[in-house]
């Protein structure tokens, strides 16, 4: 009975996404029209700034964050958090700049990149290592310190590397190969679909698989409601919680491959800055509490693509200041984690309420 | 008989002795703090009494913000919006006083107390009655803030500068009497009030009470959900305040300009051997711990010949070893307990 | 015959999904000890709550000294001289003695505390109940049974009308026992009214003068305690008649499967020896605190060891994991089922597969939901825990069913020696037939049971040997357990004996 409750509440939440997503599109729609109902009033041709194919060619910028989006929702559904992530990938991303250019000298261009991006996501499993490793070592300091902390050394490492140089690799033929590579779209059915966008769905499908159909989620969720217990039944909560980390270190790295591939091919030392809260925010919104024990990969996806749409919506379409957008994304982080508690109290308070006539009646 | 008199007079001895180790965990600190600041005084010849005043100086700010930080963490919450609340107050006073509507360094207070205390209710309030987790709200909090400096009603693309403030308000901060800056009498009377406040006051026994055991505080008649957001709202208010010192000290404020700021004095409160568990902490190892995070900002440049890039990153790595030294420290001290258990 | 100073009438209470109490009714008289005894889940620790204004009431209303009183919070009910000595000893553990005894109601001088007075009135407080520990020791550091004491100094300093004691005794020896009697008796004769609530029969029997009970959320009674017997009170809790109690069975003790020798770990227990075979119950007792928990902790690899040697069925083993230990056929029921045993949320048949969930897959990889069910309906039918099917989220069971999961998690894994720690803590009676029985059967079939337990009856009743711990040391073996008196158990398991 409550196991079928708990499902259809999880069902509820991914429906609850799907609806915000229509009516977040609805309003941008309707907005969009009446622009250009004034546009055409004003003699001008109309020019549609919202709709499905720009949305599908657009999705790119907004898809960087939801790489690390999905190794955070490991980390939350453990009940961790990693707060580093924005700095691992800009540590990645240096080290990958770095190193290229030696390589460059010394091989042919193509394997000096794949060698560079092999040393990038190297750099993210080491950091997520040491973040993991930290974390189950020094339990008496929550992974929240810890990674506030190790978050404030990968970036001082990021100066180290670069000092205040920004590394440019505009005109280099390899990496124009890789931002074709990553930035380029593909023609399914007549449309046009960023290739990244392919590569999030087939990384999204590994960790659906990984977290709901195999033991691995199970063990992951398990942690995330106790601790305790998981251990006590036989997971090695210590090993298992590093992979983890590790996990996410990877995924931060696999970002700033994107980052640096699609977006500028440059590299800086402040690269990147803030894009942790963005990965928790789509994740939290996804259906991954903090508190560990749920979430959903599904809901996770939906949510990165109403980042997508509200971020488009409110830049483009309201043509509100980028700070703004930056508000609303605070407000639904903050939103999407005091909704669900509410709406408990909400169904426990109407539920107390039920005993009470019920016991009025006997 | 007497052997069982004699075992209870040990007993009783061993007992004290402990509970003085552990009533007064922030001895050992002032050790360190003296190691540490003998050490760079070795290496770098007169830079002790050339620095003393700067120490202080330097420590001020982050003194102010771990006092508030000290209440969120004895109720075994956390609060990094810190930075970006210090900056949207001073920002908010900055744009005031450049528009000519305060001029008083009272009101200049008042506004930046009253910015942070409202934001420490607002974080407080959505934690304790929306039950969601400190980090989560204080994280959004952050962006939050960081996402209203640049509004048009508030900074806009601007910045506040020298010639915003009046002449008043630049020269007060820093002016000395008896040789010592005003900064440091202000974030020395934070420092004293708080601990008065903690230990003399029934509401602070409250905010002890409630980190060490929330369920028996509540059975005990502590409104536990108002004391959370109180704490929240000190340490709002003190962000604030520390925010308006910033801006006296510096002369200007802009957005991120006190980024990372929150790792400083979350330190600044592990060092000083506050539990991030809640229910135990001392403003006396929060000031130590202050002063040793100052002690090292100081030292680097002097360490590393002045290459501010090396400064960020060495800050990172000492501060990040310091914490964890000081969790080693903490667990030797424990198994030197249990060994004196007697078992 | 004294009006009472205290009547609460129907008293309803309603949690989200259950009834916590229905319509109770109690009252209280000036100078008595009252005892109020139930099953667990009956409903007392409800009933304390709204009486010391935690809960607030759905139904029903408080009378004190002939006045209705609305129990808005827990500080009215201070205001009104009601204390009281909570089961979990409710104190802060970071705080000093003196501390944790006055808060709330501390000594000021204008607005400020003093606590130079505070230290001088606790120290004649501890004086007075004959605690030997400082009042600036800090709590967290002192052991279970003086934390305990620390509560009844908080709840005298309060110079309460009416005192609550929830389970007082649970952690104290019997010389700490007495002397809380004692206290218990002259505060009575001050004409304080006490509300005792305990499972002990001891307790009862010689301290309460009259003894009410709960069942299920309801009030069934109440009696002046010459009316009443055990066995009688033990009818009225459970409703029903209960035979054999304990199942009849004769030990085949097979091979030494378990052997543990000289086993320290520093600071909680020292040169630790005893061994286990195959098809024997053998009980580890002592009160709370003494080391037990702590020492299988150990060799079951939750904490690890200092020095000592664990041999199971032949060969040294060195558990660094609780996986290693089941992997070498070692089951442990933890103490706390809540936080230790079960991920309440989560369905039975999780919670039961989650240690073999190696084995429910298809592939090896992908969890199947087929195997799961078969497996968790098999360990259902077999242990009869009650719950419409295995989907049933474990935190909506009853304590005993709960328990039931716990032990099928083990029984899952195949486990040839289980170790069970507190197996009927907080269960109902009917459970706690069903798990004696459980425990005879493996037993029979060649499983070692080790049982921690700290109710004496079960211990003497259910192990073919005994071993008893004080102060981190196995201070007796007792072999002969059929002609084994309850004091003999109780005088190895004092702390005093060992030092005298």
């Amino acid at each position: 009975m409550k196991a079928k409750k708990a499902l259809s509440r999880f069902l509820r939440w991914e429906t609850m996404l799907i609806v915000l997503l229509v009516v977040l599109w609805l309003v941008f729609d309707a907005k969009d029209a009446s622009l250009q109902a004034a546009r055409i009033a004003k003699g001008r041709r109309a020019t549609d700034i919202f709709n499905f194919t720009n949305m599908l060619n657009g999705m790119g910028p907004y898809l960087l964050y939801s790489f690390m989006a999905l190794g955070m929702s490991l980390i939350l559904g453990m009940g961790d958090i990693d707060i580093s992530v924005g700095a691992i990938a800009a540590l990645s991303a240096s080290v990958m700049g770095t190193v290229y250019g030696p390589f460059k000298k010394a091989m042919s261009p193509g394997l000096a990149l794949a060698l560079a991006l092999l040393c990038c996501v190297m750099t993210g499993a080491a950091c997520g290592f040491l973040n993991g490793f930290l974390v189950t070592r020094f339990r008496e300091l929550f992974p929240m310190i810890i990674t506030l902390g190790t978050q404030l050394f990968y970036r001082g490492f990021c100066y180290l590397l670069l000092g205040g140089d920004t590394l440019q690799y505009k005109d280099d033929a390899a990496w124009a190969g890789l931002k074709k590579l990553y930035s380029g779209s593909v023609s399914i059915g007549g449309l046009s679909v960023p290739t990244m966008l392919i590569w999030f769905l087939l990384l999204a499908l590994m960790f659906f698989v990984f977290l709901h159909l195999t033991t691995g989620g199970r063990r992951l969720f398990a942690i995330g409601t106790n601790r305790v217990t998981a251990r006590y039944s036989g997971i090695r909560v210590d090993s298992f919680e590093l992979c983890m980390f590790v996990i996410c270190g990877v995924t931060a790295a696999l970002s700033s491959m994107f980052y640096v591939g699609s977006v500028s091919a440059t590299v800086r030392a402040d690269a990147m800055t803030g894009y942790e809260m963005y990965a928790i925010a789509v994740a939290v919104l996804g259906g991954f509490s903090t508190g560990g024990g749920k979430g959903n990969i599904v809901g996770v996806v939906l949510s990165v693509i109403i980042f997508g749409v509200m971020k488009k919506g409110l830049g483009t379409v309201f043509g509100l200041p980028d700070s703004t957008v930056n508000l609303a994304v605070g407000l639904v982080l903050i939103a999407s984690s005091v909704l669900p508690n509410l709406l408990e109290d909400l169904s426990n308070w109407r539920r107390v309420r039920r005993q009470h006539a019920e016991a009025k009646l006997s | 008989m007497k052997r069982d008199i004699s075992e209870k007079t040990r007993q009783k001895d061993s007992f004290s002795l402990l509970s003085y180790v552990i009533e007064h965990r922030e001895i050992p600190l002032l050790g360190v703090l003296a190691v540490l600041l003998a050490g760079v005084s070795i290496a770098v010849p007169g830079y002790f009494t050339g620095n003393y005043m700067n120490i202080l100086k330097n420590c001020s700010m982050n003194l102010v913000l771990a006092s508030g930080m000290l209440c969120v963490l004895l109720i075994g919450s956390i609060d990094i919006s810190v930075a970006a609340v210090l900056e949207l107050a001073a920002a908010i006073a900055g744009v005031l006083m450049r528009d000519g509507k305060i001029h008083t360094m009272i009101g200049m207070f008042a506004v930046g107390i009253g910015v942070g205390a409202l934001i420490g209710f607002i974080n407080g309030s959505i934690m304790s009655f929306g039950r969601v987790l400190p980090i989560i709200v204080t994280l959004g909090m952050t962006y939050l803030a960081r996402a209203l400096i640049p509004m048009d009603f508030i900074l806009g693309m601007n910045k506040i500068a020298r010639i915003d403030l009046t002449e008043y308000f630049k020269e007060f901060i820093l002016h000395e009497y008896l040789g010592i800056p005003v900064i440091v009498y202000i974030a020395g009377a934070v420092a004293i009030l708080m601990g008065l406040f903690l230990r003399y006051t029934r509401v602070g026994r409250s905010i002890y009470a409630t980190g060490s055991n929330e369920e028996a505080a509540r059975m005990r008649g502590v409104k536990v959900k108002w004391i959370k957001v109180l704490a929240h709202v000190i340490c709002g208010a003190l962000a604030g305040m520390a925010g308006i010192m910033r801006l006296g000290y510096y002369n200007a404020i802009e957005k991120g300009a006190a980024n990372g700021q929150e790792m400083y004095v979350i330190a600044a409160c592990v060092l000083g051997g506050v539990s991030v568990m809640g229910g135990y902490g001392k403003i006396t190892g929060v000031v130590i711990g202050a002063l040793m995070i100052a002690t090292i900002d100081s030292a680097i440049p002097q360490l590393f010949m002045n290459a501010t890039m090396m400064k960020e990153f060495f800050k990172g790595i000492l501060i990040l070893a310091a914490i964890l030294l000081n969790v080693l420290m903490q667990r030797a001290a424990n198994k030197r307990n249990l060994k004196g258990r007697d078992i | 015959m004294a009006a009472p100073i205290l009547e609460m009438k129907h008293i309803t209470k309603i949690f989200p999904g259950v009834k916590a109490l229905d319509g109770v009714s109690f009252d209280l008289r000036a100078g008595e000890i009252h005892a109020i005894v139930g099953e667990n889940g009956a409903g007392k620790s409800t009933f304390i709550k709204v009486l010391t204004g935690v809960h607030q009431p759905d139904g029903g209303e408080i009378i004190l000294d002939g006045k209705p009183l609305v129990m808005a919070n827990p500080n009215i009910a201070i205001q009104h001289g009601i204390a009281a000595i909570y089961q979990h000893a409710a104190s802060y553990p970071d705080m000093s003695v003196a501390e944790n005894i006055f808060i709330g109601h501390e000594f000021r001088t204008g607005p400020f505390i003093s606590w130079v007075k505070a230290r001088k009135e606790a120290q004649k407080l501890l004086d007075s109940i004959g605690a030997n520990f400082s009042p600036n020791a800090s709590v967290g550091a002192l052991s279970v049974a003086q934390q305990q004491m620390v509560e009844i100094a908080k709840a005298l300093s309060q110079n309460a009308r009416i005192l609550i004691m929830d389970e007082p005794t649970a952690a104290l020896s019997k010389k700490e026992s007495e002397e809380l009697y004692s206290i218990a008796r002259s505060l009575r004769d001050k004409g304080v009214a006490i509300i005792l609530i305990s499972h002990r029969f001891e307790d009862i029997f010689g301290l309460a003068d009259r003894c009410t009970v709960f069942r299920d959320a309801h009030y069934i009674g109440t009696w002046d305690i010459d009316e009443v017997d055990e066995s009688l009170l033990v009818h009225h809790m459970v409703g029903h008649v209960i035979e054999h109690y304990y199942p009849e069975r004769t030990p085949h003790p097979g091979d030494e499967v378990l052997r543990v020798e000289k086993l320290s770990r520093t600071g909680y227990f020292r040169d630790v020896s005893f061994s286990l075979r195959a098809g024997e119950i053998v009980g580890l007792t002592g009160l709370v605190g003494a080391g037990r928990t702590e020492v299988v902790e150990a060799l079951c690899g939750v904490t690890g060891f200092d020095s000592g040697k664990v041999i199971v069925e032949g060969r040294e083993q060195k558990y660094k994991d609780p996986k290693d230990s089941m992997a070498g056929g070692i089951g442990l029921l933890p103490e706390d089922r809540q936080k230790q045993g079960l991920l309440l949320p989560w369905s039975i048949s999780k919670n039961i597969t989650l240690p073999i969930i190696d084995k429910c897959t298809r592939a090896r990889l992908f969890m199947s939901g087929k195997a799961e069910k078969t497996i968790s309906n098999k360990e259902k039918e077999q242990l009869a825990i009650k719950a419409p099917d295995v989907e049933t989220a474990a935190g909506t069971l009853s304590g005993g069913n709960q328990q039931k999961v716990v032990i099928a998690k083990q029984l899952a894994a195949s486990s040839r020696i289980i170790i069970l720690d507190e197996p009927t803590k907080g269960v109902d009676i009917g459970s706690k037939a069903a798990i004696y029985e459980l425990m005879a059967e493996l037993a029979a079939q060649g499983v070692a049971i080790l049982m921690i337990s700290s109710e004496m009856p079960e211990v003497m009743n259910m192990s073919d040997r005994i071993y008893v711990m004080s102060e981190g040391h196995v201070t007796k073996e007792f072999t002969d357990v059929k002609n084994l008196t309850q004091q003999q158990i109780l005088e190895a398991a004092m702390p005093q004996e060992r030092t005298a």
